[in-house]
C-alpha cells in the first residue's frame, strides 16, 4: 500500500528551487515578444477572411479556400516586423454530445468536459496561440491570440450530435464581419461524389461551392 | 495582470506546477519547460481570476494540458515514445515510495499526486486532467493495485517490506 507520509515527504522535496523560480519569473516578465502592429495584423486577418469569404465562381480561387477549410480551421496570418516571421494556426475544434456527455475535441484529442461544465459552468482549454472556452450550452468560443496574447479573431462552434457537420460563426478582429460557415462533410463523401462547401451569410442566403478533387 | 499579482501566484504555485509536470513527464528539464510555459500563459492571461482557488484550478489544468502537449510534440516524440502518458517511466534506481509511483503510467502518476498530495477530490482531479470522475476513480484504483503488487514483489525478492 502507498506509504502516504513518505510519499508526501518525497514530493515536498520536489522543488524548482527558489533561485530557479525567481529566474523563471524574471524571464517571463522580461519576455519582449516580437509583435506585429495591430492594424497590420487586423489587415492580414481581414485579408485571410476575405480570401475565404469573397468567393466567386472563379475556379482559381477555390483551392486557396479549400486549404482554409480543409484543415478546419487553419488560419495563417503572416507578416514581418524587424524581419521576424509571425503566424498562427488553429487546429480543428468541435464540441460533441454523446450519450449525455459533452466532449471537447481539439485536433482529435477528446476531453470529457461534462463535469467541469456542471461545476464551473464552463471549461477552458489553452492551446498554442488560441484558447477554447466551452459554455454550459456546449458552445465553444475559439479565440486566436497573437504571440503577445492579443486577440486576433474568434469564432464559435455549436455542439454537434453524432454525424453532424460543424457550423462556425466567425467574427474577425474588427468585429465587422460575421457569417455562419457550414462545412460539407468531406469524410462521408465518396470518391465519386463532388465535395461541396456551403457558406451561409447573415441574411440566410446559401452559397454552394464545389471543391475540385485533388486540389 | 500586474507584475505583483503574477509574482505572488508564481511563487505560491510554482513548485506545485513543477510537481504536476514532473509526475506527468518524469523528467526534470521537461517539467521545468512546462512550468516556464505555464507561467508565461499566466502572465499573458487577460482576465481576472475570481479567487486563489480559481487560479489554482486554472493552473493545474493548463499544466496538465501543456505536459500532454509536450508529450505529443514531434520533438518529444522523437525522444520518448508517444505512449509515455500510458507507459511506465523508466525503472527507478532507488526503490522508495516516490520511485514506485513514478514507475506507474503517467496518468496514474498525475492522478495519484493530485489526489494524495494536493488533496483534490476525485471530481477536481477529473477536471484538472480533463477526464471523467469514474475514469479517475479507475486510475486511482489501478494505481493502488499496481503499487500493492510492486510492494509485495519487492517483499518476496528481499524478504523485507517497507514499513
Amino acid at each position: 500500500m502507498l506509504d502516504l507520509d513518505r510519499y508526501r515527504k518525497d514530493c515536498a522535496q520536489l522543488s524548482l528551487g527558489a533561485e530557479k523560480l525567481e529566474e523563471m519569473i524574471a524571464m517571463t516578465e522580461n519576455q519582449k515578444q516580437k509583435r506585429l502592429a495591430r492594424p497590420a495584423r487586423a489587415a492580414l486577418v481581414a485579408a485571410a477572411l476575405a480570401a475565404a469569404l469573397c468567393l466567386t465562381a472563379a475556379a482559381a480561387e477555390v483551392p486557396a479556400v479549400r486549404e482554409f477549410f480543409a484543415s478546419f480551421v487553419t488560419v495563417t496570418v503572416t507578416g514581418t516586423e524587424d524581419g521576424v516571421f509571425a503566424g498562427l494556426a488553429i487546429p480543428p475544434v468541435t464540441v460533441e454530445e454523446r450519450e449525455g456527455r459533452m466532449f471537447l475535441v481539439v485536433d482529435g484529442e477528446e476531453t470529457d468536459v461534462t463535469d467541469a461544465l456542471e461545476t464551473d459552468g464552463k471549461y477552458l482549454y489553452e492551446g498554442e496561440g488560441f484558447r477554447v472556452e466551452v459554455d454550459e450550452k456546449g458552445i465553444a468560443t475559439i479565440t486566436a491570440t497573437s504571440s503577445d496574447g492579443e486577440t486576433v479573431m474568434s469564432y464559435t462552434s455549436e455542439p454537434l450530435q453524432e454525424g453532424q457537420a460543424p457550423v462556425y460563426t466567425v467574427t474577425d478582429d474588427a468585429g465587422s464581419r460575421e457569417m455562419d460557415w457550414v462545412k460539407a462533410d468531406e469524410a462521408e463523401a465518396s470518391k465519386d461524389q463532388e465535395v461541396t462547401m456551403r457558406i451561409v451569410s447573415e441574411d440566410g442566403e446559401v452559397h454552394t461551392y464545389p471543391i475540385p478533387d485533388g486540389e | 495582470m500586474t507584475d505583483e499579482t503574477f509574482e505572488h501566484w508564481a511563487r505560491t504555485y510554482g513548485d506545485t506546477l513543477f510537481r504536476v509536470a514532473f509526475h506527468a513527464l518524469a523528467s526534470h528539464p521537461d517539467a521545468e519547460d512546462v512550468v516556464q510555459t505555464v507561467l508565461l500563459k499566466l502572465y499573458q492571461e487577460p482576465r481576472d481570476f475570481e479567487s486563489e482557488e480559481h487560479v489554482k484550478r486554472w493552473l493545474l489544468r493548463v499544466t496538465v494540458n501543456e505536459a500532454r502537449r509536450l508529450l505529443r510534440s514531434p520533438w518529444h516524440r522523437r525522444r520518448v515514445p508517444l505512449e509515455d502518458w500510458d507507459a511506465p517511466a523508466p525503472a527507478p534506481a532507488e526503490s522508495d515510495v516516490l520511485d514506485q509511483v513514478m514507475a506507474l503510467p503517467g496518468k496514474y502518476r498525475v492522478s495519484i499526486y493530485l489526489y494524495y498530495y494536493e488533496g483534490l477530490s476525485v471530481r477536481e482531479v477529473a477536471q484538472a486532467m480533463g477526464a471523467g470522475e469514474s475514469t479517475v476513480q479507475t486510475w486511482l484504483q489501478r494505481a493502488r493495485e499496481k503499487l500493492r503488487l510492486a510492494l509485495s514483489e519487492e517483499k518476496e525478492e528481499t524478504g523485507y517490506a517497507r514499513p
